[in-house]
Parts: structure tokens; C-alpha cells; sequence
């Protein structure tokens, strides 16, 4: 085993190390204090007429958000919160499996052309990534509406729906699934498949027991580039969901909005985020067990 | 175009350093290194991968910072200064050629960091592309060039500043065979032309006694010896050092009296450098051994195997303690070794040297 | 040589997959375009082929308004996002400290949080700190969210030199500074030019932070879209989303095959 030394090369070897001032400022100020804030925010008090808050500590926002006290005054738990924030899981964990399911098989199948093919199909799959999200939605609209190209071949009305907001979604994501997989997979060395095959593997087994485990850096990357943005989706509800089936986004929104509650917008928040970070700090700990 | 640097002795003293590995193990790289280099010596650095010839080159460039000792250069302590502020510059293995710049462009930069008028930049570049013979390429781009031109763009632009040592990292290492050796003599060449200071490291023992006025072999960050090619390959001091440098036969046993008795042979005669103790150990080349008659008889040893070595044999002997020795052998006794048959081994006692 | 679909045909579905794949991709956005230049009212029937609804465009006052504002600031953006991610690579250099690394953790975060988290976070900031939601707010917003996109191209680009020809530069007595302005920036400028672009695209594109941190001024192009498109499918919306769609498509294209012919030509002249 060769003994690699890291090289410490002098601090600063492409320059000067003050000119990164900037962005750490921008950093603190820009993304760490609205972080700060907002959680702030979630222990202060409603304010008058709804806009902003009061600067008064207090707990009724999460009050509000995990309990309910009905008519009779028994405080409960408040399912109405509670099962938006699972829904929302479920519909981010189910899109991103969608999404892993096709973006797989299709990441390996463009890294298995040649050179000059691949690039031209990377190019298709990276366009609608190009393409604004609220276009790719409305393409949706478009499609399941009420008298859509869907209901004119005969099938049911689906937008308006959580259907429909599950394809949005999946639309929308799939390219960022397949971008970090195929990275990974065009990395591959393809004589290490030929080699399985010649050993007499079937096509499964060389997927799922070689191929597969040898990508699947890529494959975190992916399901962390999908699974959060989805779980704090809001155009997709908004526009194809109708709002009928309330997320966590567009939750998010209407209190920060019509409903004029800050704190509960805000505790909503940093449960979103902290949902985010723990699945952030579990696929790191996995990185490195995996690398170690 | 023998140029003064002025007093230029690089002293290095008790130089150690270390590295942490992944795993949070301490490495010493560098460990209590002490050589002194007078001014316009071509000094080669030389021993195995991870010894630390290169971190001691990047040490006196200013690459890396050193744990402990000093490092001067021209009576002026450098190794607390940053690397550009140091009187040494480095020609890298990689060539490290600027690529958005012309090879004129490439040198000028080195010239124009020291406020030198614009003249006088143009002047010394067109002198330094003479001397390596690349003044037809200044206008090049570095992808436009081969290696070997490469090599000499880099060089010119160390040179170019007139440096108290220029250091070179393995800089023929990319280069072929042919392209090499002629690399070599060129090297040669503009180290006399220039008469500046030049330390070179490398793996190549070849390399190293066809460059170096004296040659510093290194090993796990340690020193083990320095000397002339002559002295290194004559009278390696350690066992890393003989067996680095060429082919040898090491004998352990007795020495008593100017003889010796070991490894189920006698030796007889030996020189007066040979000191008297119980775990002595002799270092013979195999060129100072023969299996033919005419020098001192050592003793019986059993042939295994016979190495058709184009110009000469190369035949590998077992003592009767299992000892190897390697013996050079004209190729006329080709028919007459047989392998497993024992004969009779004979050796110069002048060229027996004695390890520590 | 093998076959080049040898792989391929044996690993199952995987060819069948990805081509339904593209199709899926592919389906709707072909469906906006096409339907964009339906003849009749009616937003979803096709009825024949006609271009008069993308004359309506240029007559839409609110949609040029907007999108002159987006403009105004996806712009500024683009430099600035460009400017303070190139300082970050630079001066962050090869060193990993503890402290450095959650800095860049914390510029990365908008990378990694979700939009809706950013956002709202952004607007209390803006609202505690009695800062009004106009045009420089809106701007800073749109930095922020740009900044780890644009250190992306850039710091790729500087791993793909010999980290040697830096250290050359301080060999041959160049000080911090001049190694940035004489080596590290002109090296950089084609990774540049592509942060600045990936930064100009994500801010013009960019609806939930805008929604939450713009003002009554500062109606973005995706915001007034938005607006229009809860109101259901219409024509005129039609000929937005393919126009949404054509225009990055063309711009892809074109950098695409000018990035190609560049790589031909260099290869061509390398040899």
C-alpha cells in the first residue's frame, strides 16, 4: 500500500487568501443570519393584524403546529399539521424512488454508448433542466387538464390533483437524478462488466450486484438533489395540485401570506430544515463509512 | 558565460519534518538532515520513492515549512522566508509551464517580478533561450512543444533569474531513454556555462553518478551518506547504500587481524581500513570478485545461477551458510559453470569495504 | 473493437428505460410548443396551425415590464455572483481548515436547503432589519442563491491545472497578488464567462425566492408568469412557456456547438 503524503502546499498558492472575504461575508450575513432568523421567528409571538411579529418570546407558534385544543378545550395532537408534514415526506420519498427507479437504468444506458453519443444524449436530458420550472409545469397543466390531450384520449381528469402533483414533481426532478448518476457511471470501467458477464452472470446480477454498488455515489448525490427540494416543493402543488392537497411548501406560504402567521411559517420552516439536515448529516456519515 | 552568484554556500542544518497520514500517524519525512553544498556544486539528491529527496528540495524552495533546523543560503538564513522572497528557483518534474504564455512570456515573468527594466528583460531572455539553445521556440505556446523542449523552456526560465541555486525535481524523469542521456550532457553543460549551484533529485542511481559531483543518498527521511560517485559506489558506509548503488556481495562474520572469517570463508589480507570486530560486515562489488585463479582464495561456494549479461556474466553463488554473492565473470567461462557445482571463489582484497 | 451495444443489450431493460425516459422528458415540452401555435381559443383542442398569438406577446405591457426587471437584475447579478465566487476559490486556495470549512459550508447552503427554507429565512431577515423589499434587496437575494452555483465551474477549472504552475509563479518571486492577476485570473476567464452565464440563468429563472423578497416593483418575469398561470391554460400563456422553453434550448444549442468546434479545433491543431 503506497503511503500518499498529503501535500501542504503553502496557504494561498492561487492568491491572496483576503479576496474570499467577500463571500464568507455574504455567507454570514446573507445565508446564515436568514437561518438565524427565521428560527427566531418561530419562538416569537404572532403579530397584531398578522404581519410580522412582535418581539416577544413564546411557544405558541409549535403549540399551534403539533397541538390542537378543540371546542371543549382537550388539547390534542394536531393531526391537521402533522399530516401535511408526512404527506409531504411521502411524496418526496415516492418521487425520489420514481426517480431512482427510471434515472438508474437510464444513467447507465447513456454512459454505455460511445463518446460522441453520450454527449448528445446528456444534452437532451440536461435541456429541460434549462427550461423553467413553471413552464415544465404548466406543460403538465397543458396535459391533464379538463379537456387536456390526456382527457381527449380518455383518461380521467387529473389535474388539480395530488396525482398531478406527484408527476410535476417527478417531471421536474428526474434530470437531477440522472446528471449525478451518470457521472458516476461513465466513470465506470466497462471491461469490469465484460469480465462479470464472461464469469456468467446474468444481465440482473451484473446490474444489480456490480454495476450498482459501483455507482452509487452518484446515487446519494442524486436522491439528496431530489428528495429535499421535494419535500419543500411549492409551484408544483400550487399549480397542479390546485392547493387542494396542502404541502409543507405551499403551508409555508400561505402563512407567510394570506393566513399572516409568522411564527407558525417559521416553525414550519425550521422543521423543513431540520428534516434537511438530518438527512444531510446521515448520507455524509454514510459517505464516509463508505470511504473509510 | 560563467556567471558569479556571489558567495552561494546552501547550508542545511538538522532539518527534520513531519507529516500526519490519513490515519493521524506521524510520518517523519525529513529526520535530522545536515549537508553543506558549496557554491556552484552539482549535488544530487538520490534514494527510493518517499525518502524524502523531494521534500527536502520543496523545503529549500520554500514549498514546505520545516519542523526544525535552518537552511542558509549565501550566509542568509532562508527557510523563514516565503518562496518567492528566496534566492533558489525550481525546474518542476511536471515543467509547470505558465500554458496562456509564450516560452519568452514564461521566462520575462520571472524577470519582470523583480522590477528589472524592459530591456534589460528582453536582453536576458534572448541570453537564457541561447543557452539551452531554444532561441527559434520563444514564441511558442507550451502545448505547441515537445517534452524535451518543454524541459529546456522550464529551465531557461529558472536560470533566467540568475538564481544561488537552482533546484530540479526529477526533471528528466518524463523523458525517453535517448532524450535523456543527451539531456544529461546538456545539463552539464549549462551548469559549467552558468556556474550556479545545482541541486537535482532522482531515483536513477545511473543518473545520479553520471550527474553529480557528489551524490547524497537518502532513505526514510534519513541522510545515509554523502560523497563523490567514486566514494558511494567504492565505500558505501551502509547496507541501504551498497545495495542502492549497484550490485554487491555482503559477507557477515569475524574480523580479526586483518582477516576475516565469516559465512564459511576465509579472507586474508585485508586492507588496514578494515577494523577488527565480532559483527563485522564486508561489502565486496562484484567485479572485485573472480572465480578464476590470481587473486586471494576465499573459500568453496555452490553456483546457482548464470546471468548472460551481454558483455559479461552475472553468476549468483550460495556460501555454505546460504550467503549470496554476486560475482561479474568474463563470458568465456560460460561452459565451464554448472549449476549446483561448487567452486572456488576469489576476491581483491584492496576493493573489500566495510559497512557500519 | 467491441460492440458498442454489447453492454447494453445485456444489462435488462436499461435501453428500453432510458429511451421511455427521454420521451417522458420530451413529451410535454413538445406539447407546449406545439400547441402554441393553435389557431383557436381554446388553449388544449388543436384546431390548425397559426402564429397570431405570438404577436399578442410583444402588445403584453405587464410581460416586457417584468422581464425588464428580471433583466435588471439577473444581470448585476451574474457579474456579482461571478466576482465573489471567483474570490472564493482563489483565496481559499488547497487549505482546509476547520473554520474554512464551514464557511463554504455556509456559502454552499442554498445548494443544499430548499428553496422555500432560504427564502422565507431571507424575507424575516429583511423584515427585522427594517430593510424595504425593492430592487437592491431583491438583487442581494438573487447573489446569495447564485454564488455556490457559480464557485462550481470555477473551482473545477482550477483543479484542472497542474497545481506546479502556481507554485512556479511564487518560485519565480510573484507575490499573492500578482499570482491572481498575472497566472490565476487569465487562466480562469473561460470558466468565468460560464459562471457568470450559469449565475444570469438561475437568476432569471429563479420564482420562490423572488415571490418571497421581491416588492410591488419588483414583479420578476417568473412571478408575473406564475400569476398567469394560476389561472389555467390560455393561449397567450401557450406561447410563454414555449417561448420559455426555445429560448435556453437555442442558447444550449449554440453554446453546445461552440464549445464543440472550439475542442475540434484545438484537438485539430494539438496534433
Amino acid at each position: 500500500m503506497k503511503l500518499t503524503m498529503r501535500r501542504h502546499s503553502e496557504p494561498g498558492i492561487y492568491g491572496p487568501r483576503t479576496v474570499s472575504i467577500p463571500a464568507y461575508v455574504t455567507g454570514v450575513f446573507l445565508v446564515g443570519c436568514p437561518l438565524i432568523v427565521v428560527t427566531i421567528f418561530s419562538f416569537l409571538q404572532r403579530g397584531d393584524f398578522g404581519s410580522g411579529v412582535i418581539h416577544k418570546f413564546t411557544l405558541d407558534a409549535y403549540r399551534t403546529v403539533f397541538f390542537e385544543t378543540d371546542l371543549m378545550g382537550v388539547k390534542s395532537f394536531n393531526f391537521t399539521y402533522l399530516t401535511i408534514i408526512f404527506r409531504s415526506a411521502l411524496l418526496a420519498f415516492t418521487v425520489t424512488l420514481i426517480c431512482l427507479i427510471v434515472g438508474i437504468p437510464t444513467a447507465i444506458w447513456i454512459a454505455l454508448q460511445k463518446k460522441s453519443t453520450q454527449r448528445i444524449l446528456i444534452a437532451l436530458v440536461t435541456i429541460p433542466f434549462w427550461v423553467n420550472v413553471l413552464a415544465r409545469t404548466y406543460a403538465w397543466m397543458l396535459l391533464l387538464a379538463e379537456n387536456g390531450l390526456f382527457h381527449q384520449l380518455g383518461a380521467p381528469i387529473l389535474l388539480y390533483s395530488s396525482w398531478a402533483t406527484f408527476i410535476g414533481l417527478t417531471y421536474a426532478f428526474l434530470p437531477f437524478m440522472v446528471l449525478p448518476i451518470y457521472a458516476s457511471a461513465e466513470k465506470l470501467d466497462r471491461s469490469i462488466l465484460e469480465a462479470a458477464f464472461d464469469l456468467g452472470a446474468s444481465g440482473w446480477r451484473v446490474l444489480f450486484r456490480i454495476v450498482i454498488p459501483m455507482i452509487k455515489f452518484g446515487i446519494f448525490a442524486g436522491v439528496a438533489i431530489v428528495f429535499i427540494p421535494a419535500l419543500g416543493a411549492y409551484v408544483q402543488p400550487a399549480l397542479l395540485g390546485g392547493n387542494k392537497t396542502m404541502l409543507i411548501g405551499s403551508l409555508i406560504n400561505d402563512q407567510f401570506g394570506e393566513s399572516r402567521n409568522w411564527p407558525v411559517g417559521s416553525a414550519l420552516a425550521v422543521l423543513l430544515l431540520a428534516m434537511t439536515g438530518i438527512i444531510l448529516l446521515s448520507t455524509r456519515k454514510r459517505k464516509l463509512e463508505l470511504t473509510s | 558565460m560563467a556567471e558569479d552568484t556571489g558567495w552561494a554556500d546552501l547550508a542545511i542544518a538538522g532539518v527534520s519534518k513531519s507529516f500526519r497520514d490519513p490515519k493521524g500517524a506521524e510520518i517523519k519525512a525529513l529526520d535530522d538532515v545536515t549537508l553543506s553544498i558549496p557554491t556552484g556544486e552539482f549535488v544530487v539528491l538520490l534514494g527510493p520513492s518517499g525518502c524524502g529527496k523531494t521534500t527536502l528540495l520543496r523545503s529549500i524552495a520554500g514549498f514546505e515549512k520545516i519542523d526544525a533546523g535552518f537552511i542558509n543560503l549565501g550566509g542568509k538564513r532562508i527557510d523563514q522566508l516565503p518562496p518567492h522572497k528566496r534566492p533558489v528557483n525550481t525546474v518542476f518534474q511536471s515543467y509547470a509551464l505558465f500554458p496562456h504564455m509564450s516560452v519568452a512570456e514564461n521566462i520575462a515573468f520571472g524577470l519582470e517580478n523583480e522590477e528589472i527594466p524592459k530591456d534589460e528583460v528582453r536582453s536576458r531572455v534572448a541570453q537564457v533561450l541561447e543557452l539551452v539553445e531554444m532561441s527559434a521556440l520563444a514564441e511558442r505556446k507550451p502545448s505547441q512543444m515537445s517534452g524535451g523542449q518543454q524541459q529546456r523552456a522550464a529551465l531557461a526560465r529558472a536560470l533566467a533569474k540568475k538564481p544561488k541555486a537552482l533546484l530540479l525535481d526529477e526533471p528528466l524523469a518524463a523523458l525517453d531513454l535517448k532524450l535523456r542521456k543527451s539531456m544529461q550532457i546538456e545539463l552539464k553543460r549549462i551548469h559549467r556555462a552558468t556556474g550556479t549551484t545545482f541541486l537535482f533529485v532522482t531515483h536513477d542511481q545511473n543518473e545520479a553518478m553520471a550527474l553529480g559531483d557528489r551524490i547524497a543518498v537518502f532513505n526514510n527521511g534519513q541522510l545515509q551518506q554523502v560523497g563523490t560517485p567514486f566514494e558511494i559506489y567504492t565505500a558505501p558506509k551502509t547496507e541501504f547504500v551498497a545495495n542502492f548503488i549497484g550490485e554487491s556481495t555482503v559477507l557477515v562474520g569475524e574480523v580479526k587481524g586483518q582477516s576475516f572469517n565469516g559465512d564459511g570463508l576465509t579472507i586474508n589480507n585485508l586492507a588496514q581500513t578494515i577494523n577488527d570486530t565480532n559483527g563485522a560486515k564486508l561489502i565486496i562489488r562484484p567485479e572485485a570478485l573472480s572465480l578464476i585463479t590470481g587473486k586471494s582464495q576465499c573459500g568453496q561456494v555452490t553456483i546457482k545461477e548464470v546471468i548472460f549479461a551481454g558483455d559479461a556474466l552475472e553468476v549468483l553463488l550460495l556460501t555454505s551458510t546460504g550467503r549470496e554473492v554476486k560475482v561479474k565473470s568474463d563470458v568465456s567461462l560460460l561452459s565451464q559453470l554448472v549449476i549446483g557445482e561448487k567452486i572456488e571463489l576469489f576476491v581483491d582484497v584492496e576493493q573489500i569495504g566495510q559497512l557500519a | 473493437m467491441r460492440q458498442k451495444s454489447w453492454s447494453v443489450a445485456r444489462l435488462p431493460m436499461i435501453r428500453q428505460i432510458g429511451i421511455a425516459s427521454l420521451i417522458f422528458l420530451y413529451l410535454p415540452l413538445l406539447t407546449v410548443l406545439i400547441f402554441s401555435f393553435n389557431k383557436s381559443e381554446d388553449a388544449t383542442v388543436w384546431s390548425g396551425f397559426s402564429t397570431r398569438w405570438y404577436s399578442t406577446i410583444l402588445d403584453n405591457t405587464d410581460l416586457i415590464r417584468s422581464a425588464k426587471v428580471s433583466l435588471s437584475i439577473a444581470i448585476p447579478c451574474a457579474i456579482i455572483a461571478a466576482l465573489i465566487a471567483t474570490g472564493l476559490a482563489i483565496g481559499i486556495g488547497k487549505v482546509t481548515g476547520k473554520l474554512q470549512n464551514a464557511l463554504r459550508a455556509l456559502v454552499n447552503a442554498p445548494l443544499v436547503l430548499p428553496e422555500i427554507v432560504t427564502s422565507v429565512g431571507t424575507l424575516a431577515l429583511f423584515s427585522l432589519v427594517g430593510i424595504p423589499l425593492h430592487y437592491f434587496s431583491l438583487l442581494f437575494a438573487h447573489v446569495v442563491m447564485c454564488v455556490p452555483f457559480a464557485f462550481l465551474p470555477i473551482r473545477s477549472r482550477l483543479r484542472d491545472f497542474d497545481e506546479n504552475i502556481f507554485e512556479a509563479a511564487r518560485d519565480l518571486g510573484a507575490s499573492s497578488v500578482r499570482v491572481m492577476t498575472k497566472i490565476t485570473v487569465p487562466l480562469l476567464i473561460p470558466a468565468l464567462l460560464s459562471s457568470g452565464l450559469l449565475s444570469f440563468i438561475i437568476s432569471m429563472d429563479d420564482f420562490l425566492t423572488s415571490l418571497f423578497v421581491s416588492g410591488p416593483e419588483t414583479t420578476t418575469l417568473p412571478i408575473y408568469i406564475f400569476g398567469l398561470l394560476k389561472l389555467g391554460a390560455t393561449p397567450e400563456v401557450n406561447v410563454i412557456a414555449a417561448l420559455l422553453l426555445i429560448i435556453p434550448t437555442m442558447g444550449l444549442l449554440v453554446g453546445i456547438t461552440w464549445t464543440t468546434t472550439r475542442r475540434r479545433s484545438n484537438e485539430a491543431r494539438n496534433k
